[in-house]
């Protein structure tokens, strides 16, 4: 088995899940994803003699922004807004659906994207069976933090951000990678919660 | 739009009305928990918590019981026997 040249056109699933929720694939309404991984930087301090300490700067924050065609506010479908607005707890889920400002908590989302050539693969948090190559990225602890519709060029579309700090408050990371050459299962994500 | 339909105490059934594919995790939170991928139109069972079945008791033989089960054996033995003959 052999990785193709480039993950490429109709390689790529992205599911989000709401802390204690059901992962919601948004691969057939998302048409880019950028992955901002925060900066291991460090800055250089010059000595009396000329030459250079390295000082590191913590490691930065990571953004994950997509653009896509969100359609309407159901939470069991690719909704942006009320995700946005509101939290789980506070969703609406039927009849008439609407969702205000209202609600000052803001939930945790995990954000899971797998690239993947394998068609009977439907959720990028599901298990990708041995003889297929994958690479999955997960962000956990992220937090919805921008949500930009635009109706240009007769089309509404949504630039939605996901924002996450690299490490939890214990120091647990937050960012994983993930690859499998096809020799062994890359398994199924367990619940977000 | 997702529907639920309760079961009983412990279970629900799921079922994605919607248009977009999402999972679900049968025993969420429990060592046995496992992924359900339902895809427009799907549904499916879930549990909330694992229930062990519980152990067989295994009752005791009367000893009256043993006995005539011997006791047929042993004639069974003898008939056997003297056909041989």
């Amino acid at each position: 088995m052999a990785f193709p040249d480039i993950w490429g056109e109709g390689t790529a699933l992205v599911a989000i899940t709401a802390s204690g929720g059901s992962d919601i694939d948004f691969s057939a309404v998302v048409n880019s994803i950028d992955i901002d991984m925060g900066d291991k930087d460090f800055d250089s301090i010059p000595t009396i003699r000329g030459g250079r300490v390295k000082k590191q700067t913590p490691e930065a924050d990571t953004t994950v922004t997509f653009e896509g065609y969100p359609l309407d506010l159901d939470t069991t479908s690719t909704d942006v807004l009320q995700r946005f607005f509101t939290t789980r707890a506070n969703w609406d889920t039927s009849g008439i659906l609407s969702v205000t400002n209202a609600i000052l908590k803001r939930d945790n989302f995990r954000v899971v994207i797998t690239w993947t050539e394998n068609t009977t693969v439907s959720s990028a948090t599901a298990l990708v069976p041995t003889g297929s190559e994958a690479l999955r990225f997960v962000v956990i602890k992220c937090q919805l933090v921008s949500v930009k519709p635009s109706f240009t060029d007769n089309e509404l579309k949504f630039t939605f951000k996901f924002k996450c700090a690299p490490f939890q408050k214990d120091g647990t990371a937050n960012l994983t990678w993930k690859s499998s050459d096809g020799t062994a299962t890359l398994t199924a994500e367990s619940s977000y919660t | 739009m997702i529907k639920t339909e309760k079961i009983d105490e412990n279970s629900e059934r799921i079922t994605n009305n919607g248009d977009a594919v999402m999972s679900i995790y049968d025993y969420r939170g429990t060592p046995y928990e496992e992924q359900i991928v339902l895809k427009p139109g799907e549904s499916a069972v879930i549990h909330h918590k694992y229930i062990e079945k519980p152990e067989e008791k295994k009752t005791e033989e009367k000893e009256t019981e043993r006995n005539e089960r011997i006791e047929i054996s042993k004639a069974e033995r003898k008939a056997f026997f003297k056909k041989k003959k």
